[in-house]
């Protein structure tokens, strides 16, 4: 040790009065080897242009929506109208079960149903597959090729609900955003069809804690026994306070309510004919807002965002035995050791969240933005070009003089914030037309996986910005990487294109004299090996 | 009076439950393709729910009967009894399409409750996958095989008869470190033994 210290140190010495020693002959680094991109995937595949247009179903209006991919209209106005009203076929034809949401009577005669009986089911998403089966179980990538296990609470299905079935599109994380009418009796049953103990816990929802002698509050140590798998639970309720709410399982909250047990609920302001969009699949743009909404906005937007530890959604993954699965999420998952790897919007991470969650607007708009954290690390929600207002918090009205104008809202887990975004621009409310950026702006929450740009982003795109297939028509940098599985797993260098100067350096094969050391030292252990054996 | 009551409770059930349950793909009387005549004609009742995987640890969900076995050309009449408070189906794929447009039987229903529906099994001896369309179901034990004839071949991840062609692994927690114990171990014998065979050279 003594005697390795003494070199460093008289060679340093040396060095140092040498000026860093002999200069050596130049070499050239090696190259830089671009890395190939492969052929990007559609940016807006199966698509229906038909369904971006105004139209009507069952006698319900069904607003325009610029998506690049739009949410079924005809979907759209099946659970406004109330599935009870709408034709067998077309129920088949989407996959929603009868009782999904069935609408009763307009008990006090304003025009409206307000007795509502929604009925959920509990899915999974992403999850171990059959074996030796054609028929595999629904899936969902957040990126490309990024596709971490989901459950989640979904409207009840009909027939096949396996991928590619028609129930595969109402079945997707995050669980359905929920509407009802302030004052409508609610019923909404659980059918629990998964393997788990599941219960609905209404968060900032007003509800009695017990019904008829049952727990109606979904606490499994103080309100009732948990739903176990086979089995079915009503929660009844009477909410008489408007507002963005929450909902969620509170069986094992720690890894349910993450593994996306949870979705938004929010509560109408009473009005005449106020007919609402019970479900929003996938949340983003309200096709059919309530009338309260509609007085005062031109828009509506429900934005869920969350961070996703792949350790915790990969545990459904590896086996189909729920004793495995269970001590999996239950115990082998320490969630005070969380570390999220991906962040999504509307259960998509950038740049999918473009295909169906940018926020579409024009000038002289106001659009309302109700945000739901329903992840365990705060939000630090940003928008470029804009400051939008904060009036209501847990869905309960600011007053009018308390209300606060900025640019960056934090947001606590379980926190629901509605903005107001206001599109005149002054300076203050906008800085005017184009693609604005808009995500959560602690800094890994804009990556997937450390691989940025991904996570939470998504874009306010003003109208005379969309371009083909109402993608965003931007200046900048191709997003054609960004739509290949190679670019989240870092295979292609960030700024491959701009410069040659980032890019992978070409390997270089081994040097003769290295080969040389590597025998020579193999050499000496076998020898050595061979000596201490005899 | 009695007709009545029928007609009321009929209602009511209608009314109450209005899609509690579904048949598609039935079939009284069209022989598929190949099939000179009904070669016979069977009942059975299937039982669905939690309480019918109790026997088997790793599963969740199964039916009471996953073995059938019938002639082929027989017109088998099934009545699908769901225990659970859930839907749960009773499907057969791969029918031939020129009788049956979907190529499937399927029963579903939401319990408790139950359906009956009649369909024609095709001429070829084969093994049919039966299952319920809720992914999750399948994965966790609701599978059956349904032989026409001899069939031809076995369906895997039927719970009681045919294992998973992914099955999980039950060895991996305690194989590792036994494994690891034995690896270290057998390495000092073996250097004992050529230690010990050196010395009896020399």
């Amino acid at each position: 040790m003594i005697f390795v210290s003494l070199i460093f140190f008289v060679s340093g010495t040396v060095a140092h009065a040498t000026g860093g020693g002999e200069a050596q002959d130049f070499e050239k680094a090696p190259p830089t080897q671009n890395a190939e991109v492969p052929v990007p995937e559609e940016k807006c595949p199966n698509q229906n242009d038909s369904w971006r247009q105004a139209q009507s179903f069952y006698g319900v209006h069904v607003d325009e929506s610029q998506q690049c991919m739009p949410d079924n209209p005809k979907l759209v106005a099946a659970v406004t109208k109330g599935t009870n009203n709408v034709p067998k076929m077309d129920l088949m034809d989407m996959g929603l079960h009868r009782d999904a949401v069935r609408k009763g009577k307009d008990l006090d005669g304003d025009g409206d149903p307000d007795v509502i009986n929604i009925t959920l089911e509990v899915q999974e998403i992403n999850g171990r597959s059959p074996s030796g089966s054609t028929v595999g179980g629904i899936t969902q990538e957040i990126a490309p090729g990024i596709d971490p296990g989901f459950w989640v609470f979904a409207p009840k299905t009909q027939g096949m609900a396996t991928e590619g079935s028609s129930a595969s599109d109402i079945v997707r994380a995050p669980s359905p955003t929920i509407r009802v009418e302030e004052g409508d009796r609610v019923n909404i049953e659980l059918e629990n069809t998964h393997y788990f103990p599941h219960t609905i816990h209404f968060h900032g929802v007003d509800h009695e804690y017990m019904v008829n002698g049952t727990g109606n509050d979904g606490v499994p140590h103080t309100s009732e026994k948990p739903n176990m798998p086979g089995e079915s639970h009503t929660y009844s309720f009477t909410p008489e306070q408007p507002g963005t709410m929450f909902y969620h399982c509170h069986v094992q909250p720690n890894t349910h309510v993450l593994m996306g047990l949870r979705g938004m609920f929010v509560v109408s302001e009473e009005r005449d004919n106020n007919t609402v969009q019970s479900f929003n699949i996938g949340g983003g743009k309200v096709r059919n807002p309530s009338q309260a909404v509609e007085e005062e906005y031109d828009n509506e937007y429900d934005m869920i965002y969350q961070g996703i530890d792949k350790e915790l959604h990969n545990k459904i993954k590896e086996s189909n035995d729920p004793r495995v699965i269970a001590e999996g999420v239950n115990k082998e998952y320490d969630v005070t050791e969380r570390d999220p790897d991906y962040y999504v919007l509307n259960g998509k991470s950038f740049p999918y969240t473009v295909r169906e969650s940018q926020v579409i607007v024009e000038p002289n708009q106001t659009t309302r933005m109700r945000i739901l954290n329903s992840g365990s690390e705060a939000v630090a929600l940003h928008p470029h070009g804009h400051k939008p207002t904060a009036t209501q918090y847990d869905g309960v009205e600011i007053n009018e003089v308390a209300r606060v104008q900025r640019d960056v809202f934090d947001i606590a887990a379980s926190q629901r914030v509605d903005l107001k975004l206001n599109t005149t621009e002054n300076g203050l409310d906008s800085y005017g037309q184009g693609v604005w950026f808009f995500h959560n702006h602690k800094e890994e929450a804009v990556t997937t996986e450390g691989i940025a740009p991904g996570g939470d982003i998504t874009t306010i795109t003003y109208e005379s910005y969309l371009g083909e297939n109402n993608f965003p028509e931007k200046n900048g940098v191709s997003w054609d990487p960004m739509f290949t599985e190679k670019y989240y797993e870092g295979e292609i260098p960030m700024w491959q294109g701009l410069s040659d100067k980032y890019g992978n350096i070409e390997v270089q094969s081994a040097s003769t004299s290295m080969i040389a050391l590597m025998g020579l030292m193999g050499l000496i252990f076998g020898a050595l090996g061979a000596m201490v054996v005899i | 009076m009695k007709r009545k009551t029928l007609i009321i409770t009929v209602l009511l059930a209608v009314l109450v439950n209005p899609a509690a349950s579904m048949v598609m793909g039935q079939n009284t009387d069209k022989l598929p393709q190949g099939c000179e005549s009904i070669s016979g004609t069977a009942n059975i009742t299937v039982e669905a729910g939690t309480e019918h995987a109790e026997e088997f640890p790793s599963k969740m969900y199964t039916y009471s009967d996953r073995q059938l076995q019938y002639d082929p050309c027989t017109k088998l009449t099934v009545t699908f009894v769901n225990n659970d408070s859930i839907r749960h189906q009773w499907m057969v794929h791969g029918l031939p399409k020129e009788t049956y447009p979907m190529e499937m039987f399927m029963l579903e229903v939401t319990g408790p409750g139950k359906e009956t529906g009649t369909f024609i099994l095709p001429p070829e001896d084969e093994s049919y996958m039966v299952h319920c369309g809720l992914g999750q179901h399948m994965q966790k034990g609701m599978k059956a095989q349904l032989t026409v004839g001899e069939g031809d071949g076995r369906v895997s991840n039927v719970p009681g008869h045919t294992a998973a062609l992914n099955e999980h692994s039950y060895e991996r927690k305690s194989a590792i470190p036994m494994g690891a114990t034995i690896g270290i171990l057998m390495m000092f014998i073996g250097a004992g033994l050529i230690v010990l065979i050196e010395r009896r050279t020399e």
